[in-house]
């Protein structure tokens, strides 16, 4: 005589688009939907959008970038899916329900079913919420740019997935904690990734997100290199593993279902093999010209004397640009105003970070560039834009002092060197009273800075000011800037005249004269005294 | 008042006191199930009709394992099975079975942030019942027949355990089942709601077959017109509720004190006490009930015929 065994659950055909498992599926989706985890978290995820929203940091959107950071953003609901699936699977053998359950008609791998299709509301709502997010992003006026619609449905296929491990581990352990240990062990791998460099390495793609903050700088969508297209493919096919499991983990022995187990498991292997490839040289050949000699990759916008060379899906943020032209060009008098300039977009050096790699120094080959494209001493301009960051901040500034000085000097080649005396106070004035864009953005810079001379424009190095100069240019900011407009106009030959000293320029200005500068604080990069 | 000759006791014979019905097509033959060596169910044979079928053992009995048998939760080591017509070992047979079968287990647990009526729902869906109105009207129904149709939208965590268990008999009674088995239903209701639980139970089983396993003899007295005792996991008794009452006519008796010769005996509101047993001569005899009856079959030998 054999012992007593519990009824095996029912090896009946999976009816998956049966009426009683789309009706649990719905009361399933309900619940999801009220669930704390997923409540908290997506009430974080909004906060996350709303915070920079409400502090203007996100007025100039990259849109080919912000559809890889909307996918970081969607990991809070992501996580807070896992933990609700997961214990939504696990209710009733916390709750003391399963035996009862089990004899009902409903079979455990029915059931799992409907966890893993309520699974489909939740991410259309985290979908819906995120395309809003997204389109309310593509119409600011200063987003440039187009996503990728791989990119853009990665963010709820991150969902998705999640929702369907927490399934697949609700129906391997009843334990509770199951869930928080899977995100925990998430977030470790992820710290660990960054902590130990993994970034640089192609292994990263295997993640749910392709972490790829390598380059430190916007850079142009084709130079990227991001399979957005296979890694969305292999996390829906990651997805149908762990959905196919569960199924067979609660009982059910199809063949269906194990074929698809087997199935996506393969294309699983093969899309993460796929996306293991190192770079591939085109790219870095394309990376290459792109840095070094981006003029024949440009698109040219004229605007007034102003023409402005971006690559193309940048071009629009010559509206961003020509509003600091405007700026400066209305301080000076109409006998000095400008010749025909070249405003030419640059990449900082493309490097992905990790161990043993050296950022190297910026390639100086732009002015050979420049004159190739017949458009000599063209005034250079990042890839960022607005007060949202350091980078941002830093590609404003610079670009705002290396028009500046453009204006002040003439054409000239020398990218980097010190601006000195009475020229250096006006540069970083007449940078700074542009737009408010501007003065914020060296502002911003000085808290950061530290050292006798001040280098705007970041990596791209547009122009160095020393400090004592920098300040006083503050306190004229302080100012009204059309009372200081009117006295620059008047003696606008004065303070441009190479031989104009600081304390000269002070006087002129009605300022009290910069301090000293201490000797042995003098670098190469400082002016002669 | 001389006690009349005592009648024999029942013993596992495997024959209903009714006879089978044609329509009766619930019948387990010599149902045998072992847990980890211990025997649960030793031969079983019982033949479930229309009405309300009382199960009555003590703990240990077999009551639990024979009910989830019938429930379709358990597979027997041996026997023959037949629920509702269907072999329930046969998949498609089984799922057909549970369609129709109404189980409320011993334990059934609830799940805590479930208001009443999202529970019964839920529990609704498992039976597949899928059309949406229809399924709220029946949980209103059965809400409503367990007197909680006020409570229905209060989270199952802060209803009392009577309530608990109420709610938890509402979805057992979703879909009118053809079978309902009921595992020690009446546990923590109060006497108003106990009432009021027999009269839905009788009212349902006019043309339906309810199997209620309890302790309350008076609930068996109240409803059932049938009664299997199980003991040891074997069938001690398949009799009507007043056959089996018959069994103490004549073991009962009032005294003075506690009979050291009866079986067992208590005192009651009257001072007196109530024994049971084989009474002495010229003792004073009292009406057995079924309690009686239960008792002295419980504290009897198997085939201890006197």
């Amino acid at each position: 005589m054999t012992v007593a065994e519990q009824v095996r659950p029912t090896a009946l055909p999976l009816t998956m688009a049966s009426a009683a498992v789309r009706a649990l599926a719905w009361c399933e989706a309900r619940r999801l939907l009220r669930h704390p985890a997923v409540l908290v978290s997506l009430a974080l995820c909004l906060t996350v959008w709303a915070y920079p929203t409400a502090s203007g940091l996100t007025e100039y959107p990259v849109l080919h970038e912000e559809d890889q950071v909307l996918q970081l953003e969607l990991l809070l609901p992501a996580a807070g899916v896992l933990l609700a699936s997961h214990m939504a699977v696990v209710r009733a053998a916390r709750e003391g329900t399963a035996a009862w359950l089990a004899t009902l008609v409903l079979t455990p791998a029915q059931r799992v079913a409907a966890h893993l299709l309520a699974l489909l509301p939740v991410v259309a709502l985290v979908a819906t919420l995120a395309g809003i997010r997204f389109c309310w992003l593509a119409l600011l006026p200063g987003a440039v740019s187009s996503p990728s619609a791989a990119e853009l449905a990665t963010g709820p296929a991150l969902v998705l997935i999640t929702g369907a491990l927490g399934v697949l581990i609700g129906t391997v352990t009843r334990s509770i904690a199951a869930g928080p240990i899977t995100l925990v062990v998430l977030g470790l791998v992820t710290i660990a990734e960054a902590l130990f460099g993994y970034m640089a390495s192609p292994w990263r793609r295997l993640d749910l997100i392709d972490s790829d903050f390598g380059s430190g700088d916007s850079l142009p969508a084709e130079l990227m290199d991001r399979p957005a297209e296979l890694h969305l493919l292999y996390l829906l096919l990651l997805t149908i593993a762990f959905g196919a499991l569960a199924l067979l983990r609660s009982g059910h022995r199809g063949r269906v279902v194990s074929g698809t187990a087997v199935l996506a498991l393969v294309g699983v292997i093969a899309t993460g093999a796929a996306q293991l490839r190192p770079l591939p040289e085109s790219v870095s050949a394309a990376r290459k010209r792109a840095e070094e000699a981006p003029a024949a990759l440009h698109t040219c916008v004229r605007k007034g004397v102003v023409t402005y060379c971006a690559f193309p899906e940048f071009i629009d943020r010559h509206r961003q640009w020509s509003q600091i032209t405007d700026g400066i060009v209305r301080r000076v008098p109409d006998s000095a105003r400008p010749e025909p300039i070249t405003v030419r977009q640059r990449l900082a050096p493309i490097t992905t970070p990790g161990p043993g790699v050296v950022v190297e120094a910026r390639p100086n080959r732009w002015a050979e560039d420049d004159r190739r494209a017949g458009t000599p001493g063209a005034v250079s301009v990042g890839t960022h834009w607005g007060n949202g960051s350091d980078a941002a901040d830093d590609d404003v500034s610079g670009y705002a002092t290396a028009l500046a000085r453009r204006i002040i000097e003439g054409p000239s080649e020398a990218n980097g060197e010190a601006v000195c005396g009475g020229r250096g106070i006006l540069t970083v004035w007449l940078a700074g009273q542009a737009t408010k864009e501007s003065e914020s953005a060296i502002r911003s810079l000085l808290v950061r800075h530290y050292g006798m001379v001040i280098g705007f424009g970041g990596m791209l190095e547009t122009t160095a000011v020393e400090s004592p100069d920098v300040n006083l240019a503050l306190k004229l900011l302080d100012r009204p800037a059309d009372e200081v407009g009117e006295v620059v106009e008047r003696h606008w030959d004065k303070l441009t005249h190479p031989a104009t000293t600081s304390a000269q320029a002070a006087r002129i200005l009605d300022v009290p004269p910069p301090a000293a500068i201490d000797s042995t604080e003098k670098s190469i990069y400082s002016c002669p005294h | 008042m001389k006690p009349p000759p005592p009648a024999p006791l029942a013993t596992d014979t495997g024959a209903a006191a009714e006879p089978v019905s044609p329509g009766a097509s619930t019948s387990v033959q010599g149902l045998t199930v072992r847990f980890r060596g211990t025997l649960a169910l030793d031969g079983v044979s019982l033949t479930l009709s229309t009405g309300v079928i009382g199960l009555l053992g003590p703990n240990g009995a077999g009551k639990t394992t024979l009910l989830r048998i019938l429930a379709t939760a358990l597979v027997p080591d041996r026997g023959e099975l037949r629920i509702l017509g269907r072999n329930p070992l046969v998949p498609t047979e089984r799922q057909e079975i549970r369609r129709r079968l109404g189980y409320l287990p011993q334990t059934p647990g609830f799940h805590r942030q479930f208001t009443a009526f999202e529970f019964v729902d839920y529990i609704a869906i498992l039976k597949e019942h899928t059309e949406r109105a229809a399924r709220h009207e029946e949980v209103r129904r059965v809400l409503a027949a367990v007197g909680l149709s006020e409570e229905r939208g209060k989270k199952m965590k802060s209803l009392s355990g009577g309530m608990r268990q109420r709610v938890t008999l509402a979805a057992a009674l979703i879909g009118e089942p053809e079978l309902l088995i009921l595992d020690e239903p009446t546990v923590g209701l109060d006497p108003e709601q106990r009432l009021r639980f027999r009269d839905l139970i009788a009212e349902f089983a006019s043309d339906r077959t309810v199997l209620l396993s309890t302790h309350q003899t008076e609930d068996v007295t109240a409803l059932c017109h049938r009664v299997v005792v199980l003991e040891a996991g074997r069938v001690r008794c398949d009799e009507t509720p007043e056959g089996l009452c018959e069994i103490a006519r004549g073991r009962v008796w009032f005294g003075e004190d506690r009979d050291p010769s009866a079986i067992a005996g208590w005192r009651t509101r009257a001072r007196t006490y109530r024994n049971i047993g084989t009474p002495p001569p010229g003792a004073e005899l009292a009406e057995p009930t079924l309690e009686d009856a239960y008792l002295l079959l419980n504290s009897t030998p198997d085939g201890a015929a006197e």
